[in-house]
């Protein structure tokens, strides 16, 4: 009976044994050539223009929040938007105009309550 | 595929597993919110490997709903952490601690 | 029906348009959910302050919904599945859709006044609610593991802010910031032990989960990763319903929030999460029914040992009540341990008595609420008999009857519940209810003889001079501004006496009631 729970154990001990290898192997075995270039803060390629510690002015994190509202309803287009013409038709089409409806509405009450507005 | 299958999963447990010890140990709310989305990736990890697996579409569908709905609640969860910073507190759930008695 | 017709007509139209029979087997969610859009679209137009309105509104489209729900309850479906097998809208999700509209209902009419005098009034506040609602009735009859997460997930996150809705409140940021951390880990959770019983079975239909279950079963086979996740989906779901050990967030969301909120969040959240602990636990992973039924059992043990021992050491009735909800919760799990139709029926016949008493006992808190706070500690309500005679003696009676006392629904809720248990052959859990309810009466009794306990009356004064608010502030003030919430505690110690008295109304009701994946 107990026995039967052998691989859950075996499963736990491999994740334990996983984790600890790769915290020590990492640092003793990858190759370490730091330069100045390395070690500025990764931003997309671009050059930082400042200090990342500077104090954000709130409306960033409105504009974020709903930014990532709005964004990740878009990846329920992508799969839409493969099988329309196939398999989904005047169906699938209705079904989206009803979905970005609903988001037409958020859209207007956040900017019927100016959250849009920057000040 | 078939030979990496216990790779994705072990890695998808411990992703689950980094995560769940973040949560318990971690004390900014930024940083345990975070711990969460990491375990609910690897729920997603987990869901894809198995979608491949068996060969079913419904795996991946439960992903791409799961990552909008944890988008929901990454925007709940920062208007809420930007409400105590603004009301002059400093971000550490030890602090919190108006009701304990 | 009509896309049957304009297929034929358009020949490359496919013929799978939603069939009408599918759209109304979820009418309930649909009222709601458009109900939710309207009352956004409302306020945006209605002048600031157009709370009354919104409340009515709101209040509109949940009696749509549960008329709907009543009518379909007497139309009585065969087939009630609807949506390829993945939402079933028989007798039992009818019956929790009704707890739940009704407690839904209860709390708009507390809402307008509450607010009023919180300086709350929002229209955010019932579109937040009536997304809950419609998070919970598509979780209660949820027949797929992603139907149910998106319900978990539609229902908590409105939660998560409406628990932090009075913003100015350190008390109640604090409890919607616990709520939402704690929320998210029990998801993750939960979605884990989905993704693992998927994986293993390759469906997320729970009756063809339910069918790779039994074969495997039955040949004597229990998948150790089916069983992980199991155990992950217990912690998960353990957690929506404040079972503990997994109950942490319990007290202080129940305090910090808005009390109005607490009373939809105990009532109607516990009933909606225990609706899917039960169809899972009863129907779709009944195969492995020796597997989780210890861990189940002791999960409500402990529930019941820990809520009724902790509750004894309060002095606020909001915390009170949350530990009293632990406990609650245990007695429920009773139901979901015995698994049997008879366990699911006194489960589902406790969830419908404790929408009665614990509204109750929350909206009289919710009535004692003055400017700007809620006055939930024992100190604020000595000798509230005093000063609030019908009160004190409606919330004596739910406490009596959260106590389990004979002509109150609370005594039959338990009787069902430690019944089954016995008929099932599970004594411990019985004998560990009566013990427990035996303590639970202690700090119920000691609320009742606090609200009747002579010469306290000073001191209630004196602190509400320290407080700087003025007496008429509080209930009497409140009452006849608020008559909706009058009305609503009336009804629930109507409810909570008619049922202890003729506990057959809702029996006969449950009868033949099963979770089953039709």
């Amino acid at each position: 009976m107990l026995f039967d729970y052998l691989p859950v154990l075996t499963f736990l001990v491999m994740i334990v044994l996983l984790g600890i290898a790769l915290t020590v192997l990492i640092p003793l075995v990858g190759p370490r050539k730091p330069t100045k270039a390395k070690g500025l803060p990764y931003e997309c390629g671009i050059v930082p223009a400042e200090t990342a510690r500077r104090r954000f002015s709130v409306t960033f994190y409105l504009t974020a929040m709903l930014f990532i509202v709005f964004d990740v309803e878009a990846i329920f287009l992508y799969p839409w938007a493969v099988l329309l013409r196939s398999t989904l038709h005047v169906f699938g089409l209705i079904e989206m105009v009803i979905f970005v409806a609903l988001i037409a509405v958020a859209l207007a009450y956040v900017w019927r309550k100016g959250a849009l507005e920057w000040d | 595929m078939s030979g990496l299958f216990p790779g994705f999963l072990i890695l998808s447990a411990a992703m689950f597993s980094v995560g769940a010890a973040g949560v318990l140990v971690r004390r900014n709310p930024l940083v345990v919110f975070m711990c969460i989305e990491l375990m609910l990736n690897s729920a997603n990890l987990a869901l894809i490997t198995y979608a491949r697996y068996t060969h079913t579409m419904a795996g991946q569908v439960f992903a791409l709903i799961v990552i909008a709905v944890a988008a929901s609640e990454v925007v709940v969860g920062l208007a809420l952490i930007t409400g105590v910073y603004r009301s002059g507190r400093h971000l550490d759930l030890d602090e919190l601690s108006e009701m304990s008695e | 029906m009509i896309g049957a017709q304009v297929g034929a007509a358009v020949p490359w139209l496919p013929l799978h348009f939603v069939p009408a029979s599918d759209l109304l087997g979820i009418l309930p969610i649909l009222i709601v959910g458009g109900g939710a859009v309207v009352v956004l679209l409302a306020d945006l137009v209605v002048p600031r302050r157009g709370g009354p309105l919104l409340a009515t509104l709101t209040g509109v489209v949940l009696l749509a919904a549960l008329g709907t729900a009543v009518g379909q309850w007497a139309a009585n479906a065969a087939h009630p599945v609807v949506f390829d097998g993945s939402y079933a809208n028989d007798r039992f999700t009818l019956f929790a859709d009704f707890v739940i509209l009704a407690t839904a209902l209860a709390v708009v009419g507390l809402s307008p006044g509450y607010l009023r005098r919180r300086g709350l009034e929002e229209g955010e506040y019932y579109i937040l609610l009536l997304a809950s609602v419609a998070g919970m009735l598509v979780l209660d009859g949820a027949l797929n593991l992603i139907v149910i997460f998106l319900g978990i997930e539609l229902l908590s996150i409105p939660l998560y802010v409406l628990a932090g809705f009075a913003r100015d409140d350190k008390k109640s940021q604090e409890g919607a910031m616990k709520y939402l951390l704690l929320g998210g880990f029990a998801s993750a959770f939960l979605l884990y032990g989905m993704a693992l019983l998927y994986g293993e079975t390759g469906h997320t239909s729970l009756t063809a989960i339910h069918a790779v279950l039994l074969r495997g079963a039955t040949a004597g086979q229990f998948d150790p990763m089916i069983l992980a996740g199991i155990g992950l989906l217990v912690v998960g779901l353990a957690f929506k319903v404040s079972a503990a050990p997994f109950h942490w967030w319990t007290p202080d969301v129940y305090q910090g929030s808005p009390a109005v909120v607490t009373t939809f969040m105990s009532v109607a959240t516990k009933v909606a999460a225990f609706a899917v602990f039960l169809r899972l636990f009863s129907a779709t992973l009944a195969p492995y029914r020796s597997e989780w039924e210890i861990p189940v059992a002791v999960v409500a043990i402990i529930s019941m040992i820990y809520g009724n021992l902790v509750a004894v050491a309060q002095t606020s009735v909001k915390r009170l009540l949350a530990y009293s909800g632990i406990a609650q919760a245990g007695y429920v799990m009773i139901g979901v341990a015995v698994g049997r139709p008879d366990g699911t029926q006194a489960a589902l016949f406790y969830l419908a008595a404790y929408a009665f008493m614990n509204t109750g006992a929350f909206a009289v808190v919710t009535l004692l609420s003055r400017r700007g706070e809620d006055c939930d500690r024992y100190s604020q309500l000595a000798g509230l008999s005093r000063r609030e005679p019908l009160l004190a003696g409606l919330m004596a009676l739910f406490m009596l009857s959260l106590a389990g006392f004979p002509l109150t629904v609370g005594f039959f809720g338990k009787l069902f519940l430690f019944s089954a248990a016995i008929h099932d052959g599970q004594l411990s859990l019985a004998i560990w209810g009566i013990l427990t309810s035996a303590v639970s009466l202690f700090y119920y009794l000691r609320v009742i003889l606090l609200m009747y306990a002579p010469g306290e009356d000073v001191l209630e004064t004196q602190e509400m001079e320290v407080a700087g608010v003025s007496p008429e502030g509080s209930a009497v003030a409140a009452r006849s501004t608020a008559s909706p919430a009058v009305l609503v505690v009336a009804l629930a110690g109507f409810g909570t006496i008619l049922l202890g008295v003729f506990p057959a109304l809702i029996y006969t009701l449950l009868q033949g009631i099963s979770v089953v994946h039709g």
